[in-house]
């Protein structure tokens, strides 16, 4: 599926092979590619049109570190 | 004892052989809105300013024409603030000695000496707290005029957002108008950086609490006593210390210290993103009693609930969990074959069924504003990453683009 506003499509952004232990639905997205980012700011404005003040962001801490940022 | 307000203390210490002396001393101190704001300031005993007395005594334009002149004329000033969040989180008296100790720490020359009103500070500095300082110290006279000041212009600034209080008229003390004002307006359009418990407690009826309160205030004035420690100076004399002369507004906004005291030697609004919060968020999250079979009139039923019973006591967060773009939560938490309500770009948004306002594309936003109506904030729970789904969709887009321009060969 596309990226809002960009010519990037979600594949471009995912890192499928970085996936969250517990839950199947969701790819990691990979940090070294500006379609992460892009997606990423897709939904930072489509929170803030919907008035979300606040963000749970899941499946991020119980990792072993592996160098670089999880995104 | 001579009541007048001189320059006695300040003599007495400079025979003892201190040099830099600075007065300190707070305002804002009883009010139910906005910060209480502490100032510092070091004399020249070269510059004579006339007419320095306890700010309560001077009138509002004696204090506007004596303000400037303390800033010109001092070795060093500094002003700092304490909002109210921070001083619901640590009570007025806390608040006031980290406003005051900020200030101190926002001097660009560090004083040996310390005239403070009624306060003992913290710090390996000789120090002598003087009830009723600032009619009896020309120091301690000089910061009360730089923090009444400070803050009675910074509830200009608010009374320009929010007029329907008065703030410049009462500057935030507990005035009948002010009262008044509180009653018919409510508290909710205010951040909570700025109403003190004490108003809301006013708003909730219990008054004897509010009393209470207010009682406690000028309690706590009374109790500090006068205080000399024999302590050395430990800072006063570090090496690299410029002692050089603060110039009016060179200092600008800075955080001190952890505590995350705002110190500004210039008015500003304040920016709330650039201070540390006074408590983690505070609120409700549906996992812990619904998981993911909430539905919307629940969140609703227990938004509605805290507004009514927990928002006062600085609860805020109505937090949607995990599952809210779950269309089939038959299939069970985090299962396999759960189906998703996904937009056109690989974005979750409310399966209309758990969120039934979410219909027509309208999204979280309905429920974002029933929450917000309420006075409290709206959250939801993400994971990190992006959807499989939309990742999976990409060949089914990639096929019919492909198709659309007649390149049936690369499919």
């Amino acid at each position: 599926m596309p990226i809002a506003g960009t010519s990037f499509h979600a594949a471009d952004a995912a890192n499928t092979s970085d996936t969250c232990p517990w839950n199947p639905f969701n790819y990691g997205l990979d940090a070294g590619k500006p379609a992460a980012q892009a997606y990423y700011d897709t939904l930072a404005q489509q929170y803030a049109g919907w008035g979300v003040d606040f963000l749970k962001v899941d499946c991020i801490a119980d990792h072993p570190y592996r160098g670089v940022r999880f995104a | 004892m001579s009541r007048l307000c001189s320059s006695r203390f300040e003599r007495a210490a400079r025979k003892l052989g201190w040099m830099r002396i600075a007065g300190i001393d707070e305002a804002g101190r009883g009010a139910l809105f906005g910060p209480v704001v502490a100032a510092a300031v070091i004399l020249n005993p070269k510059r004579r300013i006339v007419g320095l007395d306890d700010s309560k005594k001077l009138t509002s334009e004696r204090r506007a024409e004596l303000a400037p002149r303390i800033r010109d004329h001092a070795l060093a000033w500094a002003v700092a603030e304490v909002d109210a969040q921070r001083i619901d989180a640590w009570n007025i008296y806390q608040a006031s000695r980290q406003a005051m100790t900020a200030a101190l720490q926002g001097l660009t020359i560090s004083p040996d000496y310390l005239l403070i009103d009624a306060m003992q500070l913290d710090v390996l500095i000789e120090q002598k707290s003087l009830i009723k300082g600032d009619a009896r110290s020309i120091s301690i006279a000089a910061a009360s005029i730089l923090a009444k000041t400070h803050r009675d212009t910074r509830m200009e600034e608010w009374d320009a957002i929010y007029p329907q209080y008065g703030l410049a008229r009462h500057k935030g003390y507990g005035t009948p108008d002010h009262l008044e004002a509180l009653r018919r307006h409510g508290p909710s359009p205010l951040p909570p950086t700025f109403l003190r418990s004490g108003a809301r407690m006013l708003l909730l009826g219990c008054w004897r609490d509010a009393n209470f309160t207010a009682n406690v205030l000028t309690g706590e004035d009374k109790m500090a006593v006068e205080h000399s420690l024999s302590r050395r100076n430990a800072i006063g004399n570090q090496p690299g210390r410029n002692i050089v002369r603060v110039f009016s507004v060179s200092i600008a906004i800075a955080l001190v210290s952890v505590v995350a005291v705002l110190v500004v030697a210039k008015p500003a609004i304040p920016d709330s993103a650039t201070l540390l919060a006074a408590t983690p968020p505070i609120g409700w999250n549906s996992w812990d009693a619904y998981g993911e079979t909430v539905s919307e009139a629940d969140i609703r039923a227990n938004a509605q609930w805290m507004a009514e019973h927990l928002k006062s006591s600085g609860w805020q967060y109505v937090v949607v969990d995990s599952g809210w773009y779950v269309t089939n939560h038959s299939a069970g938490t985090n299962a396999d074959s759960a189906q998703f309500s996904l937009d056109a770009y690989g974005r979750y948004t409310p399966a209309v069924n758990t969120i039934p306002s979410a219909a027509q594309s309208r999204s979280f936003k309905p429920l974002a504003d029933y929450i917000h109506s309420l006075g409290l904030k709206f959250g939801i729970h993400i994971l990190r990453g992006i959807p499989k789904e939309a990742v999976r969709r990409k060949l089914a887009d990639r096929r019919n683009f492909l198709s659309r321009r007649g390149c049936r060969e690369y499919v």
